[in-house]
């Protein structure tokens, strides 16, 4: 019923013109809109893979105490071509925590805007959302709401976007009514499959490449047909995306060690990590133009039609595919530099008796935010207001973790120190 | 100024003093200040509803991922109003995923219930339930024990398990129950 459904769907949705507009540059040299995964009718085209239902636990959606040993899913139907191209259609309570928790989902990036998927197709409101370009986080958090019949209030809204605790705004009882619509909503067939959501690499949706799709686009990118034999190129290579990372405290100018601070300040910390894009370059041996003469003689630009000749010659032509690169447990730390021990053992110690090494390095690892752009580069960062440094010196900071690999590069760890902030005595503006 | 009593009157005070003494130790020992009686914990069978709630929450707690989710709610539904039976189909929905990938099996106690918030809105008279609870890994013999939320529905006359609050409804609830403490909890 709910395929049956789907195709239907999708038939309307294939003849709506302003849907067969909805195409983007999927990076790769191409374009990836909806016509490379269904013809006219709705119906899958040979060559796309139903990869049926696919849950990825996320930490975006609600959680049991932690002490509760069940996790919650988010649950897609996802779509795919061997190219990586991905279709995800997720449940209502899926979207629902989608959009409640826009930046942590990947619909938004840090920066506010609307960074995923490529083109949206919401049913049953005013709204085709196509092409990532035109549209407002506030006007898809609408569409959504509408879609679902659980409209944001513009407080909600607000809150939503500008990432704070999207709950705080509402009482318990309109919580419960939330709930209750949205598990109503659930309950009925035809609602689950309400909105469209086209990405352009599956790397860059909240479900990755599931291994069988993975295996798809190594094979592809392997042996990718050429229209004649390319054993005249060179092998393919994979060129891994850089990996850089900052530090940066944010405030005050100044920091004192909170030991001599009444006010207990801190300093305010801010860790950025960027992860460029994976390409995977591969070369087909491919007829390229070269421009075009007339037989009869004639300048091309009098030449009869049919007297026309585009001349072409055969060369090796390289493709490249982007694959983003997530980034899991990183962690954030600052460090006291060595130098800084040293002065406090054994300069400090002579002048304030009792001067010892309290808390010289911190690590955080919670309450960092990531996501993939547009541009299939992973962008992750952490702030950490008020800081309670209670030894003076420089601080290095530093970002560290492992990546997730791409579908063409295995795994790789980091870590990266780069910034420094220095915290000081009152007593004393020379620090070590 | 010296008061005296006559001897009728130093009888009857001396005797409306042990009186008194006896009264109050009496109402210490039954308030368990002495260490005697222990202090009554409510007993959540005694408001109606606290059945209901511990329950419902040791059937959603107690799951085997080899009877199947169908199983499972179908336990739960008959413990729930209709409303109720929506809300865990939908849990279902983002939680069986991961019972049947970790081949779960788990057995859950209710330990001790507190009546944190009554009302009633939209026609509904609703109880939320501050529940302790003790889940047992029936693969590991494991346990894991802490506190949650259920919220129980009036359903004609009876009262009806409807569902664990998630976090978003738990971080309401605190909100407004430590805006205004006391105003809705019965005792």
């Amino acid at each position: 019923m709910k395929r049956l459904w789907l195709v239907l769907v999708l038939a309307l949705l294939l003849a709506f013109p302003a849907l067969s507009a909805a195409q983007a540059d999927d990076g790769n040299g191409g374009t990836t809109d909806w016509g490379s995964f269904f013809d006219a009718n709705g119906n899958l085209l040979p060559g796309v893979k139903d990869l049926g239902v696919q849950t990825v636990e996320v930490p975006w959606m609600p959680q049991l105490p932690d002490w509760v040993p069940f996790d919650f899913s988010a649950e897609f139907h996802m779509y795919a071509t061997e190219t990586g191209a991905t279709v995800l259609v997720p449940t209502a309570s899926t979207l629902f925590f989608m959009a409640l928790n826009p930046y942590e989902s990947g619909l938004f990036n840090s920066e506010g805007q609307v960074a995923l998927p490529l083109a949206w197709n919401i049913q049953g409101t005013a709204f085709t959302l196509s092409g990532a370009a035109d549209l407002s986080p506030a006007s898809v958090l609408q569409a959504i709401g509408e879609a679902l019949g659980i409209p944001f209030t513009s407080e909600l809204a607000d809150a939503i976007i500008n990432g704070q605790d999207a709950w705080s705004t509402i009482s318990f009882w309109d919580a419960y009514n939330i709930f209750d619509k949205l598990w109503t909503l659930s309950t009925k067939d035809t609602a689950l499959y309400t909105v469209f959501l086209l990405y352009s690499n599956c790397a860059s949706s909240p479900v990755g490449c599931p291994p069988e799709l993975a295996e798809l686009m190594k094979k592809l990118a392997a042996t990718d047909p050429p229209k004649v034999p390319n054993t005249q190129c060179q092998a393919s290579r994979v060129e891994k995306g850089q990996i850089s990372a900052k530090g940066i405290k944010t405030a005050p100018n100044y920091v004192l060690v909170t030991g001599q601070d009444p006010e207990k300040r801190g300093v305010d910390l801010r860790f950025e990590l960027t992860i460029s894009p994976t390409i995977y370059y591969y070369y087909l041996w491919e007829e390229v133009e070269d421009g075009q003469t007339c037989a009869a003689g004639a300048p091309v630009e009098n030449c009869p039609a049919d007297q026309l000749i585009t001349l072409t010659h055969l060369e090796c032509v390289e493709h490249k595919l982007a694959f983003c690169e997530p980034a899991s447990n990183v962690r954030a730390q600052a460090n006291l530099a060595e130098s800084s021990r040293d002065w406090i053992l054994n300069d400090l110690a002579k002048v304030y008796y009792g001067a010892s090494l309290y808390h010289p390095d911190w690590v955080w690892t919670q309450g960092g935010s990531g996501g993939c752009d547009g541009s299939k580069t992973y962008r992750w960062q952490l702030s950490i207001p008020a800081v309670q440094v209670r030894d003076p010196g420089f601080y290095n900071l530093t970002v560290a973790g492992a990546t997730d690999g791409t579908p063409v590069s295995e795994p790789r760890s980091f870590r990266i120190t780069n910034g420094q902030f220095d915290a000081y005595l009152m007593e004393t503006t020379i620090i070590q | 100024m010296k008061i005296e009593f006559s001897r009728p009157s130093r009888t009857f005070v001396l005797g409306a003093v042990v009186v008194f003494v006896l009264l109050g130790a009496a109402a210490a020992w039954q308030s368990g200040l002495l260490g005697g009686k222990p202090a009554p914990v409510p007993e959540p069978a005694a408001v109606p509803g606290g059945d209901a709630a511990r329950a419902g929450v040791e059937a959603f707690l107690s799951v085997d991922f080899s009877k199947g989710r169908d199983a499972w709610l179908e336990r739960l539904c008959a413990l729930t109003d209709e409303q109720g039976c929506k809300a865990n189909t939908m849990m279902a929905e983002m939680m069986w995923a991961g019972v049947e990938k970790k081949k779960q099996r788990t057995a859950c106690t209710v330990q001790s219930l507190e009546l944190v918030k009554t009302g009633e809105q939209d026609g509904t008279a609703y109880q939320v339930w501050k529940v302790k609870a003790e889940i047992t890994d029936l693969n590991t013999r494991q346990k894991s024990a802490g506190e949650m939320y259920a919220m129980t529905v009036k359903d004609g006359e009876a009262w009806k398990f409807n569902h664990v609050l998630l976090d978003f409804e738990q971080k309401a609830l605190e909100r407004e129950l430590a805006q205004t403490p006391t105003a809705e909890v019965t005792p």
